[in-house]
């Protein structure tokens, strides 16, 4: 059991800009610029990056919505390009999705019920006592009253519906379970509540999930694993102890740092943030070299004309920076162009 | 949500909805005359044939032009022929009735599947052609339309539906093209994909069930306007023809005499205002509360 | 707490807001709030959606749009009553005195003027005689506030062509521009990315560094108002729950339902128990509120006066104020973290 569930090879989606009467391509946008993902059975890989960073279109992708410009998808060491129907039928079946806004992913007139007999009834599922019981059972599990399920969407709250999207992805007993952001629209008492389903749901079922977060916190609870995600590259990715104690990226280093925290406010500590003021680098026009150096204090020439290799930190801890070192001793080296971009607290 | 509401068991769907229609009309008290109005109206025109006093075809030279209330035998009096009016009236209203649902419903479903397809192939080749035939179809003037149409097939009752059918379908498909486009884009359409749903089922079970709300308060106005329109051609002689009986064509027939026996015009006329004004106050009633911006 | 005293900026005290919806039904959006911001002081309000935290900051500015209503209630602002004020004597103070931000930086600006004329309109608001050059000069102060250095570069562009966060801290210029005492933000981060969001954050304190003025954080993100805030106000269903300064509240909370939030809230530094302890069930549907204390169904210490009674907002220390019955008194948050 060694193999992995989904194995993702140097992944790229980039998007045609067109322009012009004959829609002459003018630019392209890198959306998603080379992704290595590898997910095991019954594991956590967490994707964590700011908004616009590509995590979702490469959800999408990797769900088969949209095709990838470049690269390879395996599912259980099947490449998706050479599965038949058939087999991508079956494989739909055992990857299903969460969507981050329950309220457009689920349809406003379908009644719960409707929601959650859907997937079945395209497996293929055909007796309608069954689908029923089934409908029930899963609802129930996602701590929900199996009376339910005559309701529609409109007249649940926000966590409710929540648990509506998980209960559907869960109709179909699936293995891989992606997830977008599936928290990040609810209120701070009902996150508790939907994280710990999730948790409780990975352990009965033994799921592996990829999830999709923009906060390290959050993360540091479900994750094994986790990547950084920045402009369609991934800049870090660790074991989440790792992530946390060791981090080797300057981009990490700053997630880490800048997040709002209550014990630093405990702490009564200014934060410091380590970063050029300034926007991601807009994906039809990324910047040569490494894509964060445009915001990385530590930056020097090598960093703006040369793309930073995977270095390998540790077993299984991977970091895209051709300086890549604790923040410790980042701070320590102090700002590249003596200066210092660094911006004070 | 109240713990109360989570409990409530799903009653039975008709007598929830009867009851929910029963609250909608004591809110919208117009919207209850204009209903309750268009029930006994249809209800006429319906059931013409079992309910008139009279043979509205046969002529009667000795009693033309009676005037109404004067016979107990023909309530509304008598037009140019000693044909009894009531009895036209009502075999008018049928055939009227005829010409306008068919029409508005044939021009519902082709607006709606016109327009499916098109949003959902957007930005694609058939979204562009077929805008470019509703903007055609909305640019062209209906009276050449008609000429047209009629010169081609001749008046009769199935070609007037089509004509009307036509003038009425397009802005129908704008309507629902505009909904899909946005549904097309919601997360729950992905999800269906993602489950395997094909486009028809989507076409039919995803984004039918969302755009049909969003262009029903429209029919009861378009088929006033149908209606009227009916009348209007019948009147002018491109439409139903005689010896079939429409609203319009008694108006017609009265035209000649409507110095001397005005009634006859005016009955038929009275009664195409009011039926376009109930089907209005229901339309509005259903605007009010099917569009979220005017509900406040 | 006494009305005299010089310190204090802002005083509310029982703030009633209800909306009347046309259906009859009465939502209490802001049930009874009391509350006193200190010059120079940040105040956090923090509560769930729905719990009236945006409504209360509406209520002080004046701007409650129909059906709402404020219905009781006292607003003194540097001692005078707001309430008592016409609406264009309110006027005049909005944005020269009180200032207020709003979450969403995409709708806040018109798109077709240039960032100059938008901060420049902004000035003759309340300066309508103002010449060019006191215009230019307000503009680049309030500018150079937010820390944007090449403000003549900026005045000249379209919202759209900046990003989220800078049109964010430009609106916070425009917000700024006459330096007003109290700034009101309203989920000033909520739809911005972590960096992004920490630079607004720091913005907003390094002004008020400079300024000296007060702010009201509105926020559902204990992690901003902890950072930011010195004192913390803690909303749940229209009313205030806890009341107390930073420290003291995110060490020692006092109320079951700020307890909860607490404990619910991942941590970045460690790994909290395996499974999070998550306060079960919803919050209360505004329209029919519960009779006793509105958290109480959801409460794990609540006992039968909870479910009868309603707490009143009382002292339980020197600078600490909460609406419970049994509030509990030796809880401590860091029980419930530890590393695994």
């Amino acid at each position: 059991m060694s193999e992995p569930i989904l194995k993702v090879v140097n992944l790229k989606k980039h998007y045609p800009i067109r322009k012009g009467m004959f829609n002459k391509q003018v630019a392209t946008r890198y959306v998603v610029d080379g992704v290595d993902i590898e997910i095991m059975p019954g594991e956590t890989v967490a994707l964590v990056g700011e908004s616009g960073c590509g995590k979702s279109v490469l959800l999408r992708v990797l769900l088969g919505i949209e095709d990838a410009t470049e690269g390879e998808i395996y599912y259980y060491g099947k490449n998706t390009k050479e599965m038949s129907k058939q087999e991508s039928r079956r494989i739909r079946k055992k990857v299903q999705m969460i969507f981050q806004d329950a309220a457009s992913a689920l349809h406003p007139r379908f009644t719960v019920m409707e929601s959650l007999s859907e997937p079945l009834l395209l497996g293929g599922m055909k007796n309608k006592r069954e689908i029923e019981k089934r409908v029930c059972e899963t609802l129930e599990k996602v701590g929900m009253d199996a009376s339910y399920r005559f309701r529609s969407p409109g007249s649940l709250s926000g966590g409710q519906r929540q648990r509506v999207l998980i209960a559907r992805s869960l109709v179909e007993r699936p293995e891989l379970i992606l997830a977008d952001e599936p928290i990040s629209a609810l209120d701070v008492s009902l996150q508790a509540q939907v994280l710990n389903l999730l948790m409780d749901l990975q352990d009965e079922y033994k799921l592996a999930m990829l999830f999709v977060a923009h906060d390290l916190a959050v993360v540091r609870q479900i994750a094994n694993y986790i990547m950084i995600v920045y402009a369609g590259h991934i800049l870090e990715a660790a074991p989440s102890s790792e992530i946390y104690s060791n981090a080797h990226h300057p981009y990490t280093q700053v997630l880490l740092e800048s997040a709002p925290s209550i014990s630093r406010g405990v702490r009564n500590e200014d934060f410091h943030l380590n970063l050029k003021v300034g926007d991601a680098p807009d994906p039809a026009n990324p910047p040569s070299g490494c894509v964060f150096h445009t915001r990385c204090v530590y930056a020097d020439e090598r960093c703006r004309t040369e793309v930073p290799e995977k270095r390998e930190i540790s077993p299984g801890h991977y970091a895209c920076c051709h300086k890549a070192k604790t923040a410790k001793e980042f701070a320590q080296e102090g700002c590249a162009d003596g200066k210092g971009g660094c911006v004070k607290s | 949500m109240t713990e109360k509401a989570v409990n409530t068991k799903k009653g039975s769907n008709f007598a929830t909805g009867f009851k929910s229609f029963m609250n909608f009309c004591r809110k919208n008290p117009t919207f209850t005359i204009g209903f309750v109005f268009m029930l006994v109206i249809a209800f006429i025109a319906v059931f013409a044939k079992q309910l008139a006093p009279n043979d509205p075809y046969l002529n009667t030279p000795k009693i033309m032009l009676m005037k109404p209330f004067f016979d107990s035998q023909y309530p509304l009096g008598t037009d140019t022929l000693g044909r009894c009016l009531l009895s036209r009236m009502m075999y008018g209203l049928n055939i009227s009735f005829t010409v306008g649902v068919t029409a508005v419903v044939l021009a519902v479903a082709l607006g709606i599947l016109i327009g499916i397809i098109s949003g959902m192939d957007y930005p694609g080749p058939f979204d562009t052609l077929l805008m470019r035939v509703v903007d055609v179809q909305m640019g062209f003037p209906f009276i050449v339309l008609v000429i047209i149409f009629v010169s081609l097939l001749g008046s009769s009752v199935p070609a007037l539906i089509g004509v009307l059918a036509l003038s009425f379908w397009a802005p129908y498909a704008r309507n629902v093209r505009g909904s899909v486009m946005i549904e097309k884009n919601m997360d729950y359409i992905s999800a269906a994909r993602l489950m395997g749903a094909g486009n028809g089922r989507i076409a039919v079970r995803y984004l039918g069930r969302n755009v049909v709300p969003g262009v029903l308060p429209m029919v009861p106005m378009d088929l006033s306007a149908a209606i009227v329109l009916e009348s209007l051609l019948s009147y002018m002689g491109l439409g139903v023809q005689p010896p079939e009986i429409s609203l319009g064509n008694i108006m017609g027939d009265g035209k000649n005499y409507i110095a001397t026996h005005w009634w006859i015009t005016a009955m038929a006329g009275i009664v195409i205002v009011l039926v376009a004004i109930a089907l209005t106050l229901i339309g509005d009633a259903l605007h009010k509360q099917f569009d979220p911006k005017l509900r406040n | 707490m006494e009305q005299t005293n010089h310190d204090i900026l802002l005083e509310v005290k029982d703030l009633r807001t209800y909306f009347h919806m046309p259906d009859g039904v009465t939502i209490k959006a802001v049930d009874g709030v009391n509350f006193t911001l200190k010059k120079g002081r940040v105040l956090g309000i923090i509560g769930e959606s729905g719990s009236g935290k945006s409504v209360t900051s509406r209520a002080i500015m004046q701007i409650v749009d129909r059906p709402g209503k404020i219905e009781t209630g006292e607003i003194y602002f540097k001692g005078e009553n707001l309430l008592d004020k016409s609406e264009k004597e309110m006027a005049s103070l909005r944005g020269s005195q009180i200032s207020l931000i709003f979450q969403d930086p995409n709708t806040s600006f018109n798109p077709y003027m240039t960032i100059g004329d938008q901060l420049r309109q902004a000035y003759r608001v309340h300066r309508r005689s103002a010449g060019k050059e006191e215009c230019e000069e307000a503009v680049r102060d309030a500018l150079k506030l937010v820390g944007i250095s090449n403000w003549e570069e900026v005045c000249k562009c379209y919202p759209c062509q900046y990003s989220a966060g800078f049109r964010q801290r430009i609106f916070i210029a425009m917000a700024m521009i006459f330096k007003p005492d109290l700034l009101i933000a309203d989920e000033p981060t909520t739809s911005l990315g972590i960096t992004i969001q920490a630079e607004i954050i720091q913005a907003l304190s390094d002004i008020k560094d400079q300024v000296g003025n007060s702010v009201i954080i509105i926020t559902h993100d204990f992690g901003v108002v902890a950072q930011f805030a010195d004192d913390i106000f803690v909303m749940y269903a229209g009313r205030c729950v806890e009341y107390s300064p930073k420290r003291d509240l995110l060490v020692a909370p006092r109320h079951p339902y700020t307890v909860g939030l607490l404990r619910s809230v991942p941590l970045l530094e460690v790994r909290k128990t395996r499974r999070l302890k998550s306060i079960p069930g919803f919050p209360p549907d505004m329209a029919h509120p519960p009779e006793g204390c509105p958290f109480a169904v959801r409460c794990e210490w609540a006992q039968e006066k909870c479910f009868r009674e309603q707490p009143e907002l009382v002292q339980i220390s020197e600078d600490r104020l909460v609406a419970c019955h049994y509030p509990l008194m030796d809880y401590e948050t860091a029980q419930d973290t530890r590393l695994d």
